[in-house]
């Protein structure tokens, strides 16, 4: 039957080499940075207003969070080994809009409202909307 | 039942109709319409069955020829009498090969959820033929083979790489140094031997490998949940000296990581084991070292 077999029917599958990289390390930064994200949300919410500090966590912890979320979609549905080409193309394409998305978090914090204020009002805004919506239903 | 009419006749077979059913038995001629003995035993324990009204279901099975490869895999549809069968859907599927079509084809032995030959997917759930009731309300049971599976024939799936994925987390007592001369017997602690339970008991289905998502989509190089949870059950067995390098084996971003905690594992083991849970815990374990 034509398969994915490599090698014969009794020799056991062949690990991928060793990368604690790409490995643990990479599943730690990945919670580490979803963790520190709690706290910088809700003090965005309570407190708002512009705070260079958590403006600029924020600035740089979000792509960051975002790029390994869509990195990590990429090796699902285009692994490198099936999708050489996809792969690389969508790879390098999230790391140029990352470093897009970098540069606009710092624009937006010198020059507009900061993060800090825009994740208040965003958040608000859903609160307030999904209540509104509770209460004008029927 | 020719065999007999003709067995009558000849002078070898010259004895009572009991016997000429054991001979039949022997010549493999198998047969679910009861004999004259079983009819009396099986009115006189259940009665009740005689006097029901046929309840008649669909059964839609897949089925794809490999001798005919050109033709597309489709469902056939096959009407089975509940009252005149077992209330596992091995049974009805063991029915439909008996009277209706010789022909199905379906992995069966212990008929007890202990084996997991019977593993497919009924009604939408990976589980144990053997085990899965046959629901009584439903018009129609949909019986396909394992999901995203290369399919030898009908409902047997080729589980050749599941095995190999198997073989390759080292599956057995490693130990640093040979037991001395003495010593034959591993010890191991009453709360140590606690930690293998809910472990051990993986009969390696692949029921929860079949259901999960990113095995479909990386069969290749992710383990799935059967797999990782019985590397974890080698990792935390007090008696093996490799569980370092039993974690080291899987750093990279494929063997253990492509697990985003789906959880379809959980819900479908046909025996109630925590495949998810085991994979947390490998996860755990490599991120503290």
């Amino acid at each position: 039957m034509a398969q994915y077999i490599k090698g014969s029917v009794n020799e056991a599958v062949v690990l991928p080499p060793r990368d604690k990289v790409a490995g643990s390390y990479h599943w730690d930064f990945e919670r580490l940075l979803s963790v520190t994200l709690i706290p910088l949300t809700i003090a965005s919410v309570v407190k708002g207003g512009a705070h260079p500090i958590t403006d600029l966590c924020l600035g740089v912890i979000l792509p960051f969070h975002c790029h390994i979320g869509f990195d990590a979609m990429i090796t699902d549905y285009f692994p490198h080994r099936r999708n050489p080409v996809l792969n690389r193309g969508f790879s390098w394409g999230l790391r140029a809009v990352t470093l897009i998305v970098l540069y606009g978090c710092y624009e937006f914090n010198t020059n507009d409202v900061g993060l800090t204020e825009l994740v208040k009002k965003v958040l608000c805004c859903i609160i307030v909307i999904t209540r509104c919506k509770k209460n004008t239903m029927p | 039942m020719s065999l007999l009419a003709l067995s009558k006749n000849s002078s070898f077979f010259r004895v009572s109709r009991h016997v000429l059913e054991i001979t039949t038995c022997n010549t493999r001629f198998l047969t679910t319409t009861p004999s004259q003995k079983a009819q009396t035993v099986a009115s006189a324990s259940a009665g009740s069955n005689a006097n029901k009204d046929p309840l008649v279901k669909t059964f839609s099975i897949y089925r794809w020829n490999p001798d005919k490869p050109a033709e597309k895999p489709h469902l056939q549809q096959y009407q089975v009498d509940l009252n005149a069968c077992g209330p596992m859907v091995l049974d009805a599927l063991i029915k439909i090969k008996n009277e209706q079509d010789s022909t199905l084809t379906f992995r069966r032995s212990c008929r007890e959820g202990i084996c997991g030959s019977c593993a497919m997917n009924i009604s939408g759930t990976n589980t144990l033929a053997c085990l899965a009731k046959i629901d009584r309300d439903a018009s129609n049971t949909k019986l396909y083979p394992l999901p995203h599976m290369y399919v030898v024939k009908d409902l047997v799936p080729d589980l050749t790489h599941f095995y190999k994925q198997y073989k390759s987390i080292e599956p057995f007592l490693k130990k640093e140094t040979k037991p001395k001369a003495g010593e034959r017997e591993h010890y191991q602690s009453i709360a140590d031997r606690k930690k293998l339970d809910g472990l051990y008991e993986c009969i390696l289905c692949a029921c929860c490998s079949t259901s999960c998502p990113s095995y479909w989509w990386n069969s290749d190089e992710y383990l799935g949940p059967a797999v990782l949870l019985q590397a974890y059950r080698w990792m935390i067995d007090s008696r093996d000296d490799y569980a370092k390098q039993r974690r080291e084996a899987l750093q990279n971003p494929f063997s253990v990581y492509r697990c985003h905690t789906i959880m379809n594992c959980t819900k479908t083991c046909p025996k109630g084991l925590n495949p998810g849970r085991a994979i947390a815990m490998i996860k755990k374990e490599m991120a503290l070292e």
